[in-house]
């Protein structure tokens, strides 16, 4: 009975480390912000829920996340980054629905 | 046979004998004269590779040329032919060791364009880039998708690149792009790649090119080499970068025209391919 769980607890490490590997472009990736928490960008509601191509954002808007440092709110105006299509029409405003994005409330 | 004995026996002795070496250069020889056209190449690579619908890493184009009585047919296998100026990576926006693809120099894969899947953004820029139609996206499909199971062969594993890839819907290599690596997995514990292993007719020569007492460098003094210049497809349209945004792997691939069907052949070639061919 011992060597039964402890075998499915192996096999159990093995499968989430194989997930955590190998979703689509990395799966979840984590902007840091000082004050009212960081961004999750999820490539599993992008991608699978919504079901866009790589192509819709990459290279143009995105290429990497070493290589965008410039992944800004003021980009919304400017209609760059995330603004591209978060501008209210395509896609939910990014002004007045923060808490959509980062995870923190403001003190 | 060469001097009695197998082709295959030789060139992995030779592969031993370079992976104890420390620099080498991969390169490929394609007999044409002796291409049957029996496809055993193609099947081999799809089940070593387990390459998805819509992904062939080594198809093998069917010619006729001349005007009857004198019809001949030619038949050519077409591997990435590993350009030592490979314009899809110059193509890569995230280009670069380590990153989503570059070209190999050192090591044992010296010579192998290389692809990282996990860095790899998927734009398809390097699909439209290439002149010899080698790379596409995997549009992330199962050939027994619509069955009641999907099958085994198919979720299992792939090892390229030496790790392991676990196949299940929106898992990488999901929308990233894929080609021929000389079976980089199999080289490394000093196998022969897989299509030069299950070719009917020895047609396939593999080796190290700095090694002068190889076979494949003997056989290339004796003979007359040719190298491929570009590819034509069936229904290709020329495409811009911008062109690209939007689209999904199946419909950049009919673009390009994926896997090709005219093969034109030179002298010499810019991108300076690895992959030599003596033609019939």
């Amino acid at each position: 009975m011992k060597r039964v769980l402890f075998c499915s607890f192996l096999i159990g490490i093995l499968v989430v480390s194989s997930f955590a590997l190998a979703r689509i472009g990395g799966g979840d990736i984590k902007y840091p912000v000082k004050r009212v928490g960081e961004v999750t960008f999820s490539h599993d509601t992008h991608v699978e829920a919504m079901g866009f191509n790589c192509t819709e954002c990459h290279p143009i808007i995105f290429i990497t996340k070493e290589e965008d440092k410039r992944v800004k709110m003021i980009h919304r105006r400017q209609s760059v980054s995330c603004g591209t299509c978060h501008d209210g029409k395509q896609a939910f405003d990014l002004r007045s629905n923060c808490y959509i994005c980062h995870n923190r409330e403001v003190k | 046979m060469f001097e009695g004995r197998d082709e295959l026996a030789v060139i992995q002795e030779d592969i031993k004998r370079a992976l104890g070496k420390p620099s080498v250069e991969w390169a490929m020889l394609i007999d044409l004269r002796r291409c049957v056209l029996c496809h055993a190449c193609t099947a081999g690579c799809v089940a070593e590779q387990k390459s998805p619908p819509g992904i062939v890493y080594r198809p093998v184009y069917e010619e006729e040329m001349g005007v009857y009585p004198n019809v001949k047919r030619r038949f050519t296998p077409r591997p990435c032919l590993q350009c030592d100026d490979p314009p899809c990576v110059e193509a890569c926006p995230h280009k670069g060791e380590g990153k989503a693809t570059w070209k190999s120099k050192q090591g044992i894969s010296a010579g192998v364009v290389m692809i990282n899947y996990q860095e790899c953004i998927g734009c398809g820029r390097c699909v439209i880039a290439c002149p010899y139609k080698a790379r596409n996206l995997d549009a992330g499909d199962f050939y027994t998708e619509e069955t009641p199971k999907v099958q085994e062969y198919e979720t299992a594993p792939s090892w390229e690149y030496s790790r392991k890839w676990v196949r299940q819907k929106s898992h990488i290599p999901y929308g990233t792009a894929r080609k021929c690596h000389f079976c980089y997995h199999r080289l490394k514990n000093g196998m022969v790649p897989m299509c030069v292993s299950t070719c009917i007719a020895r047609a396939n020569y593999f080796g190290d090119l700095k090694d002068k007492d190889s076979l494949i460098s003997k056989v290339m003094q004796a003979n007359k080499v040719k190298v491929l210049q570009g590819v034509r497809g069936k229904g290709e349209v020329k495409v811009k970068y911008e062109a690209l945004k939007g689209k999904s792997p199946k419909e950049i691939s009919k673009m390009v025209g994926y896997p090709g069907h005219n093969p034109v052949f030179a002298d010499s070639s810019k991108t300076k391919p690895r992959v030599y061919y003596i033609l019939p």
